[in-house]
């Protein structure tokens, strides 16, 4: 989800950068990803999914074949779970701007 | 589930905001024949005037593009920003699908939303409207043409104001932003497809400054032409007649057979489909025969009305409910008027039937009818002095209610009263001979 305020065009997004991704019901998983915003290094992401979201996955990236085989997906359980730094870094995400810079979205 | 709402089948909401200049969603199985739209957004260079986008998808259906909103598209008037949107016809098989930009910023969005029983072939009701709106919400219109299409408001702020809300009567499927950020985007759906056919508001309820946007509307048709229909006709009637024959002095009539049969034909009830007649009337009558004297009028066969009411057939997807006020069937072999010195003389049966047929109940059908009358007379004959009347065969006047057949699932009541075999009612014959070689019942 974008932030309710006006942004000057191309000013990085404030902390945390939010995102939402709802099904046909509007049963979503919401992922909110913590960062410092002077170094922009990423600190940690709290994931929430609703119980009933068909959605059980966060798919970053692009695989072989789409992003159903990208390498960087994670299972999100239903209710609150947190992804820490070191999680990040292992996927080669630095800083907030090494996430915006590839396609994110969920699967089944 | 309204028509136009998401199919259990449509992906994710995909954003990529860096990199590449395409987006492509999770994989997906949608249903067959369903109606797949792509909303795509691309960020654009300030000024642009030459940026395009383009779906594909994993099998390689045809996709349509239904609008584009952007400088390229349509000129200087238009907003920075991108905003398209597709259509296609799934297959039934898994895919995926990716919009492409060209000449765009690298940030991109795509939703695609499966929708059910739509019109794949003509999925626009009416041609998108488009515009561009700054500093302000968008508020607009779109007049629908069909019963029951479903409407959409597609955004793109290329200013990254606050993020956009939904408009009184609709609701956001997406409210977002693309890049660092680099725009916000919007889809809104109106809460309930719009019946009868007509003007229907498509509007974010903020904000209202510091935006500059570039919107499509849409109107998605529905498949079969509308909703739910019901077809509620004052009368339904059938009428077949036997014109009266002219029989002259020394003249002789003698058909093999006198039938006038009028049926009403069996309705066809579709999904969920009312049919709800104030009176299903169905007459056949054969007329009286003017016998002048010196002439005869001899039928040498049977001599019959028959008044059918057919059974409605009543099909699936829904429940479907038939309410028929009054069945009346009624079905009359008219008095012979016979003259002076005249002979009518009836070789075959003279019969009157009348019958309700058999009702058929399958799923969740219910007919109701007030009352179910099936009557049946055959009058007294007018026999004048120096006439004579022979009945050679059986005088019977028939009528039946059947037994409804109730299946499973279905409530084959039948509410008001319902008329067996009626008496033959025999008026006062006035006669000097009658000679009856048959039974009389």
């Amino acid at each position: 989800m974008a932030k309710d305020v006006a942004q000057v065009k191309g000013e990085p997004d404030p902390s945390p950068w939010t995102t939402r991704f709802a099904d046909h019901r509007g049963s979503a998983i919401v992922l909110s990803v913590r960062f410092n915003e002077a170094t922009r290094a990423i600190l940690n992401a709290n994931v929430t999914r609703d119980a009933d979201c068909v959605y059980t996955t966060l798919l970053i990236g692009v695989g072989p074949t789409g992003p159903d085989s990208t390498p960087t997906q994670l299972t999100i359980e239903a209710g609150p779970s947190s992804i820490g730094r070191g999680q990040f870094v292992e996927w080669g995400f630095d800083k907030i701007e090494d996430l915006q810079a590839v396609q994110i979205t969920a699967g089944r | 589930m309204a028509f136009g709402d998401a199919d259990a089948s449509t992906p994710a909401f995909v954003k990529a905001n860096g990199a590449g200049k395409d987006a492509t969603t999770a994989s997906f199985t949608p249903p067959n024949g369903a109606l797949l739209i792509a909303f795509a957004w691309h960020d654009t260079a300030g000024g642009n005037l030459t940026n395009t986008s383009q779906i594909t998808d994993s099998l390689g259906l045809t996709w349509s593009r239904k609008a584009t909103r952007s400088k390229q598209d349509d000129g200087t008037g238009a907003a920075n920003g991108h905003a398209a949107i597709s259509t296609a016809t799934a297959t039934g098989a898994a895919m995926t699908v990716t919009t492409t930009g060209t000449n765009t910023g690298n940030p991109a969005g795509l939703y695609v939303r499966v929708i059910a029983s739509a019109d794949t072939v003509t999925p626009m009701d009416v041609t998108p409207v488009e515009g561009t709106t700054n500093a302000a919400v968008v508020s607009t219109s779109i007049v629908t043409a069909t019963d029951g299409a479903r409407c959409f408001l597609m955004v793109i702020d290329w200013n990254v104001a606050a993020a956009m809300t939904a408009g009184t009567g609709q609701t956001a499927v997406i409210s977002d932003a693309i890049g660092a950020p680099d725009d916000r985007i919007y889809l809104g759906v109106t809460n309930a497809v719009t019946s009868p056919a007509g003007s229907t508001t498509l509007s974010t309820g903020s904000p209202s400054s510091g935006n500059t946007q570039n919107w499509i509307g849409i109107a998605v048709r529905p498949s079969g032409g509308g909703s739910d229909a019901t077809a509620t006709p004052s009368t339904v009637a059938a009428t077949a007649t036997v014109p009266a024959p002219t029989v002259s002095t020394g003249s002789s009539v003698t058909p093999t057979a006198v039938a006038a049969t009028a049926a009403v034909p069996t309705p066809t009830f579709s999904s969920s489909v009312a049919v709800a007649p104030g009176a299903v009337v169905v007459a056949a009558t054969v007329p009286t025969p003017a016998v002048s004297t010196g002439s005869t009028a001899a039928p040498g066969g049977a001599v019959v009305a028959v008044a059918t009411v057919p059974t409605p057939s009543v099909s699936v997807a829904g429940n479907a409910s038939v309410s028929l006020p009054v069945v009346a069937l009624t079905a009359t072999v008219p008095a012979l008027a016979v003259s002076t010195g005249s002979t009518a003389a009836l070789g075959g049966a003279v019969a009157a039937t009348a019958a309700v047929p058999t009702p058929t109940f399958t799923s969740s059908v219910a007919v109701t009818t007030g009352t179910v009358a099936a009557t049946a007379a055959v009058p007294a004959p007018t026999v004048s002095t120096g006439s004579t009347v022979v009945f050679g065969g059986a005088v019977a006047a028939l009528a039946a209610v059947p037994t409804p057949t109730v299946s499973t699932g279905s409530d084959g009541g039948l509410v008001g009263e319902a008329h067996g075999p009626l008496p033959l009612a025999v008026g006062a014959i006035t006669v000097h001979t009658v000679s009856i070689a048959g039974a009389v019942t």
